[in-house]
Formats: C-alpha cells, structure tokens, sequence
C-alpha cells in the first residue's frame, strides 16, 4: 500500500470544515471547501495567525479560484477513509456516524482554537452572503484578481497580497467604529465591499 | 490601485451590518442566535424562493423564550415535524395569510399565520427577528431595525441562493432577469437608460451583454467556473466559456443580439447612424458556433464540449427614419413570440450543440403609445 503523507492541519481543516458547517452550506462542492479553506487562512491573518504559520500553502489556479494541494490530499484520505461522502456531481458533505468522532477527538487534543474559529466563520460567511458572492469576493481579492486575468498561476498570500489585506481589514474595522470580539461582522463587511467594489467598477 | 476595496462603499455598508447590531442588542449570545435564523431563511428560501412569497413573511428567534408573550406565541403555533416541508406550507397557505415561523433555541421550529402582519419591531424586543418583503431583507433586534443591502441587486432576497449544477437552468434563471433587464449590468445597455422606452440598443451592446450574463452565470453556477471571452484560436473568440469541475467537461457560450443600436458617427458633425440586425445574424451566429466546435475540438483537453448560442433579442417593428419613435403595443412587441428558424438546424443534427436560447428584452410598456 502506497504511503500518503498528509498535512496534519490540512487534515484537521477538512474535518472541521465540513463538521461545523451551518446545515444550509451543505453539501458543498470541492471548489468551496478549497474557498472556504482559503478564506479562514485570510481570516487567521485578521486574527494576527501569519500566513506562514498555517501549515500549508495555497495557488491561485487558471481558472483564478483559490486551491491547495495538500487540503486536496488530506480531502481525498477523508473521502477514502468514509469520512466524507462524495456525489457523482462533485458535492461533498461529512458523514454523520463517523466524521463529528473524529473532530471531536482532534479538537479535544489541541483545545479550543483560533484556527478552528477562523475556519467556523468562513463557513458562516455563507449565510450573510450568496455563496455565489462570496465566491466573487475571494476571486477579486489581491493575489488572485490579477493572476486570474493573465492566467497564472502563483502562490497565494505573498507579501504585498498580505499587507493589502492588512490595510482593508483595518479599514472595515475603523468603519465599525466600535471595538468588535466578533470575527463575523469584519469578515462580512469586507466581502460585501469587495463585491461591491465589483459593482462601481462597471 | 488593482482590487482594492473602496472606502465608502465600506462606509456605506456599515449602516446594513446587522450581525454588528445583533450582538449590541444581545451579546455573544446574540451572534450564535442570528447564525441559527440565519440558516434557516437560507432553508427556507431553498424550498420555497422569495419571489414566491406573496405576503410579508417574518421569521423569528427569541433570545428570551420564556418570556409569556413569546411563550404563548409559542405553544400556539404548530410544531415542524419536517422542516423540508415547509416549503409546502407556505405554497398552500391561503391569499392574505401573514406567515410566522419560530425557530426555538435547540433549533426546532413552528409555524403560524394570522390575518394581520406580525409587527416585527414588537417581536424584535426579546428577539432576532426577520422579515422579508417584495425583495427587501431586515434584521431586528431590540431597537434596531437594519435593511440589509443587497451584494447581488438581481437576488430578491441577501439570503436566497439560486444556485445551478446545470447550465440550462441557470439560463432559464438569467432570461427572467433579462426579460425586463433587471440586472444592474443590462440596464446600461438601452439609449436613454432602463427607465426609458427601451427601443435602441447602445453602441457595441454585446460587451455588455458578455459581462452580465458571464457576473451571473459566475454567481449562480455553484460547480464551474466561468470566464468571458476565451480564444479558440488568434482568430475566433467565444464570448463565454465555462468548464465543468466534476467532470472536466466545457461549454461554450456565443452571443449575438438583434434590433437597432446606436452606430458611433464618424465625425461629429455626422448625423446619427445605427446597426441594424435581424434572424439572419442568429443563423448566422449558429454556423459560427459549429465552426467554433469544430477547430476547439483539436486544442481542447475538455472530455465533452458543448456549444450554446444566446440571441439577445431587441427587435421593434421600428419606423427605419427614426427608430427612437415610440411604439404602439403591437409593434413595439412584435418579436417577443416570434422565434428563430435555424437552417441547418445544428441542435437537431449533432449532439454538441445545444437548442439556440433567445432572451427577448422587452420594451417599457409605461412607453408604449395608444393604438390610433
């Protein structure tokens, strides 16, 4: 039997992803687990977890949607091992008698954690939003518009894709004004101006 | 400077962020509650899209469920064994009827109706409290009362998701917005504007028809992604491609439109010219798509390939003088049932290509001029 080395946290996401997303997100496709994942590494830079620092990398592809290979391993072992379900039409969802086990048991080594609360409100983005905009919003952020529009593909979250997301998010925070613990509100905000920036830009 | 956000829009949507007031209103508590109602509407509105509903429809969480009015609100109304079904119930409920729906806090529900629309801003006291009505979304919570700003205007609803796996679907989703050009992009694409007599067509309409029918194939196809205008070679674009994850399929998108749109003068001393283009430039627009397939069959990976040919069609029975001369009904709608005669018909010879869809872009009937 081949060997195949998976990313612990990547491995973790997938779980997490899938077992605390709202019922109304559910099933998802691939591309929006990989959107989803995308986000809450975008998130964790708001909540000051360096990019660096979260386990594994994300591209932006030709088609300009974000993606990363080792999430993709870690979900294919997940969809192997019975943790998750895969439809014919590419929609993926956790499976009920074993996938909640296994975060259970995962969460209860590592504790209450940043990482999963950034990856809880990604999911959650989903519900404020069309998920259709949400899609949108993450294609129009940096990094990813203008690679998408000369067809490249690169490695997200560089530095100067960084410091632009650290200068929008503390713009939407100056816009609320009020000092917020809630993680939901910002991440709202800021995906609703980046399609609507979309929109002025007509 | 490329993509970034713009600070008054930022602005302007601080005034809409309702999750920010829910959780003034009612703490960290507040925000789990509001993503409980949250998702709910989201499911509610898969079985039953707002544009169906004919009444205020008002959803509410109650934070303080023991509270006696919310208690006796409660144990009156009838528990949702199902929730799938309640779709059903408000497709059956009887003209007039004000529906409720209480979502409880181990996220059971119950549903109720009366005669006499629940005042949402009473509710809203011990509550999260939603309301939906001819496509306007707001959020309650104690004293606030937040409309919620549309990110997609065409949606009827922030939280309705119309969402496609198949293409035909999602055209047939896009031709009720095309119809009266309802989509924020499509409005640009009449002389003096979508509140006009929509009669001309603007210059070069057709980037326009790309881009807006590309935005929202984009929204509302949840397993592919789309890009406008793609080359099959140097010289032969299609306005529109869109490649199937599950199944590295690809369909191609040609657009054409027909009726009179503005030509651009040479000079300006110039009198006002216009492009003129009937059923032939349809027909013409299908043979061009078979060519289209026939030379990316040799480039492509794609396992399957399918051709569509959209006709936006803005054909009037126009005076040829002046086309901005107002119409009476019969002209003005001459076309809107009149379809298309392919000849070779492509859709009925090879299996690639898909029935030719035409979007009749109607005329604003507030213009029409009575029958003498």
């Amino acid at each position: 039997m081949t060997r195949v080395d998976v990313s612990p946290d990547a491995y973790f996401d997938v779980i997490a992803l899938l077992g605390d997303a709202p019922r109304s997100v559910l099933p998802m496709t691939v591309f929006e687990l990989h959107l989803y994942a995308y986000l809450a590494c975008v998130l964790g830079l708001f909540r000051g977890f360096p990019a660096a620092s979260w386990g594994y990398l994300f591209a932006v592809t030709s088609e300009g949607v974000p993606f990363s290979a080792e999430l993709e391993t870690a979900r294919r072992l997940l969809t192997a091992r019975g943790l998750v379900s895969e439809s014919e039409e590419g929609f993926i969802a956790p499976h009920a008698d074993t996938l909640p086990a296994e975060l259970d048991e995962l969460s209860s080594l590592s504790g209450p954690s940043r990482r999963r609360e950034c990856l809880k409100i990604a999911t959650r983005c989903a519900l404020a939003l069309p998920i259709g905009a949400v899609r949108q919003a993450v294609g129009s952020s940096p990094g990813l518009a203008a690679a998408a529009a000369l067809g490249q593909n690169r490695v997200l979250l560089q530095q100067n894709d960084v410091s632009v997301l650290h200068d929008e998010y503390e713009a939407v925070c100056a816009a609320l004004e009020e000092e917020t613990r809630s993680l939901l509100s910002p991440a709202v905000l800021w995906l609703s101006a980046r399609v609507l920036r979309g929109e002025d830009a007509r | 400077m490329l993509g970034r956000i713009n600070v008054d829009s930022v602005k302007r949507l601080v005034s809409g962020a309702y999750v920010h007031r829910v959780v003034d209103a009612f703490g960290e508590e507040g925000e789990t509650a509001l993503e409980e109602l949250l998702d709910t509407i989201k499911l509610v509105f898969e079985g039953f899209p707002p544009e169906n509903l004919t009444q205020a429809l008002t959803i509410m969480r109650p934070i303080d469920p023991g509270e006696d009015e919310i208690e006796c609100m409660w144990n009156r109304a009838e528990r949702v064994t199902n929730p799938t079904k309640i779709g059903e119930w408000l497709r059956d409920l009887p003209d007039g009827k004000y529906p409720l729906i209480l979502l409880g806090p181990d996220r059971s529900m119950r549903t109720t109706s009366s005669n006499v629309e629940p005042d949402p801003a009473a509710l809203a006291r011990s509550s999260i409290v939603y309301r939906y009505h001819d496509r306007l979304d707001r959020i309650l919570a104690r004293t606030h009362d937040v409309a919620v700003e549309k990110v997609v205007p065409e949606f009827a609803s922030n939280f309705a998701n119309p969402a496609f796996d198949d293409l035909d679907e999602a055209l047939d989703y896009y031709a009720s917005i095309a119809e009266e050009s309802r989509c924020f992009l499509l409005e640009d694409v009449w002389e003096g504007g979508v509140d006009g007599p929509r009669l001309v067509l603007v210059n070069k309409p057709e980037r326009i028809m790309r881009k807006s029918l590309s935005q929202m194939l984009a929204i509302v196809l949840r397993n592919a992604s789309v890009r406008p205008e793609q080359n099959t070679d140097e010289s032969k674009p299609v306005d529109i491609r869109v490649e199937w994850s599950a199944s590295s399929s690809s369909s191609l998108i040609e657009i054409k439109w027909l009726g009179c749109a503005t030509a651009k003068p040479r000079k300006e001393s110039d009198e006002e010219t216009y492009t003129r283009y009937d059923a032939n430039r349809a027909v013409r627009g299908a043979n061009q798509l078979a060519d289209y397939l026939d030379r990316e069959r040799r480039f492509s990976r794609a396992t399957a390939l399918k051709g569509h040919l959209v006709v936006f069609d803005a054909r009037r029975n126009h005076d040829r003088s002046d086309p901005h001369t107002l119409l009476e009904a019969e002209c003005a709608l001459r076309f809107a049932r009149q379809e298309i005669e392919y000849s070779p018909d492509h859709s009925e010879s090879r299996s690639d290509f898909a029935p030719p869809r035409r979007f009749f872009l109607r005329p604003r009937q507030s213009h029409f001029v009575a029958t003498a």
